[in-house]
């Protein structure tokens, strides 16, 4: 009996586990039915373990991607957010009205045509007709109307819709946007996923819409999402351009940068968004992959606070401008892929002067500055930086080379999250590494709110850099249209950044991609704009 | 009987004789001796500033050669002489960690058991908090909470090991407290804080050496945990954790990077976990042959 | 029994509520703020501001606490700063995969564990007992971690045998589990070992000898089962630990389980996706041992009341 007893206790906890991770496991089972189920034969083919690139070919009628990178987005509302991760699924799902094409020109995408007032302060837009968003209502006007106004209403969104006041409805075809002040940068602006086109029935019905029913008029129409894992999209077949070629479409995080790599190499995915730059050289030699990198738009720099602490002294600030060596920290930070920046620009900007001459590297002159400034022993303080190969590494390298005139660095590394409030909005900080990224490409939008004097204490001029002299030119830059005229304005407000070394511009980097070789139409985007729509398998 | 004759005649000759027996726990111990000597002598061999911490960047990333026998690492660092100087932060910031953790857990844990009742109640309790939450999670918010730096660190790892020295230390009280010796010492009107320390403590010995030894093993593992995820020992400090964690990234080309450091914490934790046997045979008169 | 269980979930109570104040403290110390995680980058010290009053991050810590116990008794744990998503929708798709996960490690390490570490009690001293021995030692003395990327370079690239990542598909479960598993497994070995080797000690087992049995009864018999009431424990308590996540694995093969979900939480300071998932953790911890000590008093009572003498 007592035997009995037991055995049954036995069973009884054997079936208690068993039916956890039954529970489990059938959870998990469904989910991946239901994705196999709905995208297809080839798509279970795929996510299989034997699908190396070479073979994966072989299936003609591929028509699925699997989209890998290391971080995972936010939202899917265009409007509530400025992660360029986040923005890089909204860039699949929804449109703009404008469009930056690979070669960078813009064109027009929503409307047909767009008009330019006299006076630069408004411009007039016709809208596409025939447009569809994903729920099959056709967009209108007032969602035109809708969609800037709240984006110019968003907290979020400021970099980009700074220069606009409001949206207006002319009639049913032609919306009017007016802008505070006649805005070089506008047009780019609007191509900018923080101005896409949302459905107004849709976002005013349900608070949590982006997260339950995101709708946009994009190639991609969203099916799932699974928090740390992936997104899933499958082709909208009422696209105005012509349904997608990749009908199904997983956009995969994995947050080892290692692994990520490993998984591209192992064909467990098809795309990576930024691999590791030391994985360069082996993805150009494997067969089976395709790398491409271009120019980023974007210039690393070290930052000092003009307003608190050591770096107030220009004579401090001088001697670490004379103290790093740019070519080295190329070699150390990118692997030598890279180069350097000598001016506070955007090296993709139109007037960026490549022949713009930097303080050049000279650890004894750097010392005596060190010296006429009150330190000739160095002094020693914290800079805060976020691991990683892009922020981490250089700092590490600064450590080394800022060692060498006494100035000993603490390195504090931060989460991203915490670095951001202590360093840009607190400003709590008096050096640290970091990056001029812009997402239009404008001197416009790289240098106002860095340098602007209206912009210190943590909304945009990081740096607390005070200078009337610079607050003139930049209100002249954003304002000026011809575009030799601008070049000279902001050539000048290099020099007066690089005279008083407010910030010391280092080096630019690459935006690099890795794809399975049969993916067609790909191409590293400086400004991580990839439309996965112009993707196709060879045959 | 036979028991008391023996620790008169000098215990711990005993438990060496018998540890001595033991080929294994032998091994650990020279092994641990080892790492203690490379830990004390780095100094000697190597130059902080320009051995250990020093940049060369155009000598980055090179395979193991005669000059630089495990390589170089990201930037231009000999990673031998990180190695072995990061025998030094491994081994200290264990042992740190161990004995700050063991001392606090001790405290409390004496208390507990000594006392008993409400006191006993209310601290177990409290220790019961920190033993139910993973203890990984625990450090890593601890540190996210403090800032990421060693000492930060130290507690971190301390705090997720107090309760278990509490534990150990009250259920060693609690099983010499009811003997006759205590007893005895209590009737003669002894002080509390003397019957602690000079009856309780000396028996309660065996089994928290055997603790501190097994935590010590997973201190060292636990601070290359952390490090290997960032948030331990703070750049340019070689530490072996964070040696990897560098390497990572670089893994998948430079896979010497991750071999060196990784052997490095497997010796140094496998040293404490065959001394932490052999102590356990040793101390354990049941297992005496 | 059932007055047993019902005193021992009354007892895990205080020990969450302990839990989560605890967590509300150092989440409350660390350095960041989720308003301007959610504002981004670009955002103002006005804008932060404002959302911080909308959120109601400016009352006091113990406002604060109290509202927060008080909606998650009632089932309503917030949303996260994260993804604006309810956090029972961002926990709960995550605990399968560390379920499945912390199951097949632990299931792993008991099927190889426990037979390996009996045949090397009953063979003490034995050139398979040394090998075993050294074998578990060194399998204890390796990180996680290290060892997690080992087999990722060998089966996942260089043989390119097994996914390096994803866990969509059963394969991608065998790295981590196996990873998983080499520990627990050293650890279990060296304790059913050590467990068998005591019992086999200990009079009720020499006098069965004596009575001429054969090893092989011995051994199954009567020592297994008193030897493997601790091991029993310890599986159980170790399960119950993975359960929480077992973060570092997690993040090696970038599982989305529970150990990474507190892992970016923490980060994001995604605070209620973090009480939420620990507290979850600590529960089915509690569960588990609770579970075992029923087992346990099953198996045999006499050996619970000395326990709980101990």
């Amino acid at each position: 009996m007592k035997k009995l007893k037991r055995v049954l206790a036995l069973c009884l906890a054997l079936a208690m586990v068993c039916g956890l991770a039954g529970c489990g496991g059938g959870g998990g089972e469904t989910e991946g039915t239901q994705a196999a189920g709905e995208s297809g034969g080839a798509a279970a083919g795929e996510t299989g373990t034997d699908s190396a690139p070479n073979t994966g070919d072989q299936t003609s009628a591929r028509d699925s991607v699997i989209y890998a990178w290391s971080n995972e987005p936010s939202t899917l509302d265009p409007h509530m957010t400025s992660d360029s991760t986040a923005l890089g699924a909204c860039y699949q799902m929804y449109d703009m009205l404008i469009r930056e094409e690979k070669d960078g020109s813009l064109v027009p995408a929503l409307c047909t045509e767009y008009s330019l007032s006299e006076d630069q302060m408004d411009i007039t837009f016709t809208l596409r007709e025939g447009v569809k968003f994903h729920n099959g209502d056709e967009m209108t006007a007032d969602d035109v109307v809708f969609s800037l106004n709240r984006s110019i209403g968003s907290t979020y969104t400021t970099k980009m819709t700074s220069a606009f006041e409001s949206c207006e409805k002319v009639d049913d075809t032609h919306v009017v946007l007016h802008l505070k002040f006649p805005y070089a940068a506008a047009i780019g602006c609007l191509s900018n996923a923080n101005c896409a086109i949302v459905n107004q029935e849709v976002v005013e019905a349900d608070e949590n819409w982006a997260l339950n029913n995101p709708v946009g008029t994009g190639p991609y129409k969203f099916k799932s999402w699974t928090t740390g894992v992936e997104l899933q999209f499958e082709a909208f077949s009422d696209y105005f351009r012509g349904e997608a070629p990749i009908k199904n479409l997983t956009m995969r995080t994995i947050t080892d940068t290692s692994a990520l790599i490993i998984a591209l190499e192992n064909g467990e995915v098809d795309f990576v968004d930024t691999p590791i730059v030391s994985a360069r050289q082996s993805l150009m030699d494997n067969p089976n992959l395709r790398y491409d990198e271009c120019e980023q738009a974007c210039y690393y720099l070290i930052a000092f606070n003009n307003q608190e602490g050591y770096f107030t002294n220009e004579k401090v600030r001088e001697a670490v401008s004379y103290a790093v060596d740019r070519e080295t920290l190329i070699v150390g930070a990118l692997d030598g892929n890279g180069s350097a920046v000598t001016s506070a620009m955007v090296p993709t900007c139109f007037c960026y002067d490549t022949e713009f001459e930097a303080h050049e590297y000279n650890v004894e002159k750097a010392k005596e500055l060190m010296a006429e400034a009150g330190y000739p022993d160095g002094f020693t303080v914290s800079i805060p930086t976020m691991s990683g190969g892009t922020y981490g590494t250089p700092t590490e390298i600064l450590q080394g080379m800022l060692g060498e005139i006494g100035i000993n660095l603490e390195i504090e590394y931060m989460e991203r999250g915490t670095w951001m409030s202590e360093v840009l909005t607190n400003n709590n900080y008096e050096i640290t590494f970091w990056a001029v990224p812009i997402t239009v490409n404008d001197p416009d939008l790289a240098c106002y709110t860095t340098f602007h004097s209206d912009y210190i204490n943590g909304s945009g001029n990081f740096c607390n850099v005070v200078d009337e002299e610079l607050d003139t030119l930049l209100e002249q830059g954003r304002g000026e249209m011809d575009e030799t005229a601008r070049a000279e304005i902001y050539n000048q407000v290099c020099e007066i950044v690089r005279d008083n070394s407010y910030l010391i511009p280092l080096y630019t980097g690459t935006r690099r991609i890795a794809h399975n070789v049969n993916l067609q139409g790909v191409n590293a985007d400086p400004v991580l704009k990839y439309y996965v729509w112009e993707w196709y398998w060879a045959e | 009987m036979d028991e008391v004759v023996i620790k008169k005649s000098n215990p711990w000759l005993t438990i060496w004789h018998r540890y001595r027996k033991n080929r294994l726990a032998m091994f650990g111990l020279i092994l641990l001796i080892a790492l203690i000597l490379v830990a004390l002598f780095a100094g000697v061999f190597l130059d902080y500033e320009q051995d250990v911490v020093h940049q060369d960047i155009i000598h980055k990333l090179q395979w193991p050669s005669a000059e630089h026998p495990f390589g170089t690492d990201k930037y231009g660092r000999d990673i031998m002489a990180r190695v072995i100087w990061g025998a030094r932060i491994s081994l200290s910031v264990g042992f740190i960690t161990v004995f700050l953790a063991l001392f606090i857990g001790a405290i409390i844990g004496a208390v507990a058991g000594f006392y008993g009742g409400k006191v006993d109640n209310i601290l177990m309790r409290i220790m019961d908090v920190f033993l139910a939450m993973p203890s990984t999670m625990l450090a890593i918010a601890v540190v996210s909470a403090l800032g990421t730096d060693m000492i930060n660190l130290l507690i971190a790892l301390a705090i997720a090991r107090i309760p278990q020295f509490a534990r150990i230390v009250r259920s060693a009280i609690l099983s010499v407290k009811g003997m006759d010796f205590v007893e005895a010492a209590r009737s003669y009107g002894a002080k509390d804080k003397l019957i602690i320390f000079k009856h309780i403590i000396p028996n309660a010995i065996g089994p928290i050496i055997v603790q501190t030894t097994t935590n010590l093993a997973n201190t060292i593992l636990g601070v290359a945990g952390l490090s290997f995820i960032g948030l331990g020992i703070q750049p340019p400090t070689p530490e072996w954790g964070s040696m990897l964690s560098e390497a990572k990234e670089h893994m998948r080309y430079y896979p010497y990077l991750m071999i060196s450091p990784g052997i490095a914490i497997i010796l140094a934790v496998l040293a404490f976990n065959l001394i932490g046997d052999g102590l356990r045979d040793a101390l354990d008169p049941r297992l005496k042959n | 029994m059932l007055k047993f269980v019902g005193k021992r979930l009354l007892m895990m109570i205080p020990v969450l509520l302990g839990i989560s104040f605890v967590l509300f403290a150092i989440v409350e110390f660390t350095p960041g703020d989720p308003a301007q995680l959610i504002l981004g980058e670009g955002a103002t010290r006005e804008e932060i501001e404002e959302l911080r009053e909308e959120m109601g991050l400016n009352d006091n810590f113990f406002v604060r606490y109290v509202r927060y116990v008080v909606d998650a008794v009632q089932g309503n744990f917030g949303t996260s700063y994260r993804t604006g998503k309810s956090v029972v929708d961002e926990v709960l798709p995550r605990f399968p995969v560390t379920l499945r996960l912390a199951f097949f490690g632990i299931a792993g390490a008991v099927i190889i564990g426990i037979p390996i570490g009996i045949i090397s009690a009953v063979k003490q001293y034995s050139k398979l007992d040394m090998v075993c021995t050294i074998t578990a030692l060194t399998l204890t003395s390796i990180p996680t971690f290290w060892l997690g990327l080992m087999l990722m370079l060998l089966f996942a690239l260089k043989l390119g045998w097994l996914p390096a990542t994803n866990v969509e598909n059963w394969t991608g479960y065998i790295l981590p589990c196996v990873t998983l598993t080499a520990g627990t497994m050293a650890m279990i070995l060296r304790m059913t070992r050590s467990t068998m080797l005591e019992t086999i000690r200990q009079d009720y087992i020499r006098t069965a000898r004596a009575k001429g049995a054969s090893t092989r009864r011995i051994v199954f018999k009567h020592a297994l089962r008193n030897a493997l009431l601790p091991v029993i424990t310890y599986v159980g308590m170790t399960f119950g630990i993975q359960l929480g996540g077992t973060v570092i694995i997690e993040s090696v093969f970038s599982v989305p389980g529970m150990g990474s979900l507190m892992i970016t939480s923490i980060r994001m300071k995604d605070s209620p996706v973090l009480m939420a998932s620990v507290l979850l953790a600590a529960f089915c911890a509690g569960l588990v041992n609770l579970f075992v000590d029923i087992l346990y008093s099953y198996i045999d009572p006499r050996i619970k009341s000395q326990y709980v003498k101990g």
